[in-house]
């Protein structure tokens, strides 16, 4: 508690001699003459301070701003500087004439915050570490102290190891609201440091679907889900994990929407579907692939939509297997390099012709490059099926279309085979195949699981199959559903405003991979074999400079701002030791205590959600939602940018006061002069910027699709209705989110992706080698004498770590972290329903109380994610067991190929959290070990 | 230091409720609201100094209406160095401030084990009645030991000041409510638990003598009020 009188003890005790003590109040503003105007009102016995009418001071707009996806719109209940309770506020307006409203949203974590933010787990004040590392001891110290220390080991690592020596990783506890994100950017850009894209580093990454139309950004609002005729919900689970949007599933199957449930384990969402289907884990793209032939070989597909907007009219050397190109067929186009000129075997004058749209530049910069082109076949009639004789440069050779390749290979998928590896029956298959393919438009709608297994890309190019061959990619109601993402150009404009983008986004995976001896763990885990194989790639990757190394420099310094990485990063303790312990010093920007605050050296109190001035935005809900600071922050918690300015300034003055100057720092080649007496100005923008209010109202003003008002406008009314958001889908040039695939199918413009079209067949030698060139079903990974599959995903009662340990959350599961298996292989283990089970495989152990259910399957397990390590045995979570950390896929890291390469936030290694099986045992309550 | 209780005039003396004996108590909450505060906030910075805690603590035990053994606290603050003084303020962080799972003890009522749903409600609804305000900055935390005490000076300070018995008497009996439905509800088991974990004499003293303290006023205090 701060104080700002200033009274000292000798005054106390004059004052209190005893015959004339007057009124001390320190904790209130009220003087003795105010104290004593006050006439006593009628007091007999407490109940009466209960007859007074509740009132409150003030109502607040607000949500929670976490990535719950939610963005809920809250009013938030005032009193006496403390939040009392928030309610709903369900003001949103009707969405349309045909489809349901997004209004009231909530959750019960939400409705629960008003009270956990008060809890014990709450940081008030700056911390810094008293004992060993992660051994709990604390000492408070004040901002300034922190922030100075701090500052001083800001400076001394650039100047010794260079900034990139300072990773700082900003994460989506706090930080996916705008201004927050955008303060934590606009500094680490002023220093230069090193931000570790999580992205692909927490498995999120929709690479598959990048390969296939050239962003990672497909997804519509959740009224879309309304118009669909069929809605496979696939490796999601909405009923759990989208609380405020589950109603538009219901609604839509009320509507008669088949919704159609698809995962392992039978859950809440399975509950309400119109039929469940539970593939074995793992084996999801065997299924799609089934479906897939079905449909090819019903001859259901939309021959007209696939001949346009995908690759399969394309044709592909039989000798091979590659493309037939323009550089096969012309010596000049050798030349001039021209190998992204792709062909169709026109019917209509029964010969190979260009593919219109080909032949543009390789590498995606921009989508205006291909904005004079159009998909558009004119006079063209392509052939999808049938085999010819072409003339190239090397002779004759036979060439077939990409169609007929994907008949060969869904004929190895046929339902029969598809049944004996998903455990599905194949009527089950057929049937799910043909009621999808029936319905227009038909939709998939799907979660960040499929990119947690090492083969999910090529679930989710299958899933993206599907849906073509419908014809729904990119229609209202249709379309793979993963998540769009707002366009970046106003958090950009802000966070590089007078600087110009000056620091480094790493790929977290491959850091990890490079620092953390990942090898090492794959070899231990998965086998020599496949450890040099996949390495052996891995450094093909590097050496052909499709992927940056990071080998060369390890980090000093690690500062995680809202981001609680030593909770879910794979192979848990192992992580901590080899790539999180070697950090010198470590900051943690929490609300919170968590794992990484418990590791960290310092540890500076952040404001929770209804303590801040911001404003979200959230791709699934067209509007855009304000937090307008409900109450003061608790303690001595600061908003994102309140502390960022503190460091700058600390920063700018240890400079001035050491005699630092200038620095020169290389980022990819270019010269930046880093001056340490100039962060805060920077920072500031000369103190223009004095407030995250300030940080708002820039972003109201510069970012895309969010109607420009002053923040008091948006604050009073909480929420608005996002720009181009009159249908269901975001097409409009003037929305907020990507509309990549709405300008394809809608406006023609080709894709940015080599081919330019939809692509399903990727020639480049690792996929012909890998045999993934088109979507295929590849067995998971397991491990030798472990054979329990372990399946997980996001939970109910918190988003991610945040409200795991609310006491009332708790109390509505099983009070601690809980395992599910099934009833047999509890059984045959003597295990019973409660008893505390130790999970183990040669990656390490972790203990979790059995939930024995019939809903998993035999030879699974299931838990839901997010439990903090501080609530385990040894403070060892699942992640003890994820023994994939060192798994990259050598396709994950192909390159000098179009659109495939790195592209930061678009293309790179997942970390992988599937693919890993283990074993279970009674725990003896004797260690982990 | 003198070891025996002074007498002073008046009904204190005889051990009755009069507008003395609330100054007296009014100061002995004054006090113990300032040394239970954090010693990281300058304003109770230095709370702990001697001689002038002991000397404060001798006039209490000297004035107050009732045995109140304050010799205890009153011997580890005259030994007090400035070293002990830093650590006093380290240790207070340590046992209310932080902590990887949270500090180890609650030095508010609310997160206190087995305060039931409501009570801060009622705690501001006590403040509310009664008109006492919080400055801005301590808002969030209504429910403080040191605040809660702050409040109970309040009330006797209130009381002392009131010369007609009837319209003190709503000040008593928010007193005598106040203090037994909220710190003693969760101050002797906080005392025992400071008894268990705190590393240095200080803090276990001051709790005991803080929690004997206001067991010794409620049990005054009941027998010296009457409701109607
Ligand atoms: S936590 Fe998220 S989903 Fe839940 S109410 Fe808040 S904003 Fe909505």
């Amino acid at each position: 508690m701060k104080r700002s009188t200033t009274v000292s003890r000798r005054r106390f005790l004059k004052g209190s001699g005893l015959a004339g003590l007057g009124l001390m109040l320190r904790h209130s503003p009220l003087s003795a003459a105010e104290a004593l105007a006050e006439e006593p009102e009628p007091y007999r016995r407490f109940e009466d301070v209960y007859r007074n009418k509740w009132t409150w001071d003030r109502v607040a707009r607000g949500t929670h701003g976490t990535n719950c996806a939610g963005t809920c719109a809250f009013n938030v209940y005032i009193k006496g500087g403390v939040v009392w309770r928030e309610e709903q506020q369900a003001e949103y307006e009707p969405s349309g004439d045909d489809v349901p409203d997004y209004g009231p949203r909530g959750c019960q974590k939400g409705l629960r915050h008003s009270n956990w933010m008060y809890g014990k787990q709450r940081v008030l004040y700056p911390m810094k570490r008293a004992g060993e590392r992660g051994e709990g001891k604390w000492q408070r110290i004040t901002w300034e102290q922190a922030t100075d220390e701090i500052a001083d080991r800001i400076i001394d690592y650039s100047l010794e190891y260079g900034p990139d020596s300072i990773s700082f990783g900003s994460g989506t506890m706090m930080s996916v609201k705008l201004a927050s994100f955008s303060s934590l950017a606009r500094f680490a850009n002023i220093a230069g440091f090193t931000v570790p894209e999580f992205y692909s580093g927490v498995g999120d990454l929709p690479t598959g679907v990048y390969m296939t139309i050239g962003t990672a950004y497909t997804g519509d609002t959740m009224a879309a889900i309304y118009k669909s005729r069929c809605v496979l919900v696939w490796m999601a689970n909405p009923a759990v994990t989208r609380l405020p949007d589950a109603h538009f599933f219901w609604e839509a199957r009320y509507n008669g929407t088949q919704v159609i449930s698809i995962s392992p384990e039978f859950t809440p969402t399975a509950m309400h579907s119109s039929l469940w289907v539970n593939p074995k884990p793992g084996t999801d793209t065997a299924l799609a692939m089934g479906m897939i032939h079905t449909i090819l070989e019903d001859g259901t597909y939309e021959r007209d939509y696939l001949c346009e907007q995908t690759d399969l009219p394309f044709l592909v050397r039989a000798d091979t297997g590659e493309f037939l190109r323009e550089t096969d067929l012309s010596f000049v186009a050798t030349l001039a390099v021209r190998d992204n000129v792709f062909y169709i075997w026109d019917e209509a004058t029964g010969q190979p012709r260009r593919a219109p749209a080909t032949g543009l530049s390789d590498k995606p910069i921009g989508r205006d490059r291909r904005r004079f082109e159009t998909l558009e076949l004119g006079d063209l009639r392509p052939a999808l099926e049938g085999t010819w004789q072409v003339e190239t440069r090397g002779g004759t050779v036979e060439v077939t279309t990409v169609f007929e390749l994907l008949k060969r290979k869904a004929a190895e998928h046929s339902p029969e085979r598809a049944a004996e590896i998903t455990g599905v029956h194949p009527k089950v298959i057929r049937k799910v195949a043909r009621t999808f393919a029936a319905a227009r438009p038909a939709m998939i709608y799907t979660g960040y699981s499929a990119c947690k297994w090492i083969h999910g890309d090529l679930l989710q190019r299958a899933m993206l199959l599907l849906v073509a061959l419908t014809g729904s990619t990119g229609k209202e109601g249709g379309g793979l559903q993963i998540a769009n993402a707002p366009k970046t150009r106003g958090m950009m404009a802000f966070a590089f405003a007078d600087v110009g983008p000056a620091f480094r986004m790493v790929s977290s995976t491959t850091w990890d991979y490079e620092h953390g001896r990942m090898k090492e763990l794959t070899e231990k885990v998965y086998g020599k074999e496949l450890a040099e194989d996949w390495d052996a790639r891995y450094q093909e990757s590097i050496r052909e400079d499709y992927f940056p190394s990071y080998g060369d420099k390890g980090w000093k310094m690690g500062i995680f701002a809202g981001n609680n990485g030593a909770n879910w990063r794979a192979s848990g303790n192992r992580w901590r030791e080899v790539g999180f312990g070697k950090l010198e010093t470590i900051v943690a920007m929490v609300p919170d205590m968590g794992c990484t605050a418990h590791y960290a050296d310092y540890v500076l109190p952040i404001a929770h959600h209804y303590e801040r001035t911001d404003m979200m935005l959230q791709s699934r809900v067209p509007y855009v939602q304000v937090l307008d600071a409900a109450v003061l922050p608790l303690g001595e918690s600061v908003d994102d940018w309140t502390a960022m300015n503190r460091l700058a300034e600390a920063i700018s003055r240890r400079a001035r006061e050491r005699g630092i100057g200038a620095i020169r720092d290389d980022v990819d080649g270019r010269t930046v002069r880093r001056d340490f007496r100039s962060y805060h100005d920077l920072y500031t923008m000369d103190g223009s910027i004095e407030s995250a209010r300030d940080v708002v109202q820039y972003l109201i003003n510069v970012t895309p699709g969010v109607p420009k008002m002053s923040f008091e406008e948006l604050a009073a009314k909480g929420i608005v209705r996002v720009d181009d958001s009159d249908g269901t889908t975001w097409d409009g040039e003037h929305s907020p989110y990507h509309n990549e695939v709405a300008r394809s199918v809608v406006g023609k413009r080709p894709y940015e992706t080599l081919t330019g079209r939809q692509q399903y067949y990727i020639d480049h030698e690792w996929f012909l080698e890998y045999g993934e060139a088109l979507p295929t079903h590849l067995e998971p990974l397991a491990i030798e004498g472990f054979p329990i599959r372990f399946v997980m995903g996001h939970a109910r009662h918190g988003i991610h770590s945040m409200w795991r340990d609310d006491p009332l959350m708790l109390a509505l599961q099983r009070g601690e972290p809980d395992i599910y298996l099934n009833p047999d292989d509890a059984a045959a283990r003597g295990i019973a329903d409660g008893d505390p089970v130790r999970v183990f495989n040669p990656a390490g152990a972790f203990v979790a109380m059995a939930h024995v259910s019939a809903g998993i399957q035999p030879s699974m397990v299931f838990m839901y994610h997010g439990w903090d390590p501080m609530m385990f045995e040894g403070r060892e979570n699942f992640s003890a067991v994820i023994s994939t950390a060192g798994l990259i896929k050598p396709t994950s890291m192909a390159g000098d190929y179009g659109h495939l390469g790195h592209r930061v936030l678009q293309f790179a290694p997942n970390q992988t959290y599937r693919d890993f099986t283990c074993e279970l045992e009674k725990w003896d309550g004797n260690g982990l070990a | 230091m003198g070891r025996k209780r002074a007498r002073v005039k008046g009904d204190v003396a005889e051990g009755g409720r009069s507008r003395v004996s609330a100054r007296i108590r009014a100061a002995a909450y004054a006090l113990f609201s300032q040394l239970v505060a954090s010693p990281s906030d300058a304003a109770f910075a230095g709370a702990a100094l001697p001689p002038d805690l002991s000397e404060a603590l001798e006039q209490l035990g000297e004035h107050l209406p009732y045995p109140f053994d304050w010799l205890p606290l009153a011997g580890v603050a005259e030994a007090l160095t400035d070293r002990d003084l830093r650590r006093i303020v380290r240790a207070y962080g340590v046992l209310f401030e932080v902590g990887s799972d949270g500090p180890p003890l609650a030095i508010r009522e609310d997160l206190a084990e087995g305060r039931p749903a409501g009570t801060k409600e009622e705690i501001v609804r006590f403040y509310e009645h009664f008109g006492y305000r919080l400055s801005k900055d301590v808002q969030w935390a209504p429910d403080h030991l040191s605040v809660e005490l702050e409040f109970l000076h309040f009330l006797a300070f209130k009381e002392c000041r009131e010369k007609d018995p009837e319209k003190a008497q709503p000040f008593q009996l928010g007193q005598v409510d106040f203090l037994e439905r909220h710190p003693m509800a969760w101050m002797p088991d906080l005392a025992s638990r400071v008894g268990q974990l705190a590393g240095e004499v200080y803090h276990r003293r001051l709790f005991q003598t803080v929690d004997a303290f206001l067991r010794a006023d409620l049990d005054w205090q009941k027998t010296t009020v009457q409701r109607k």
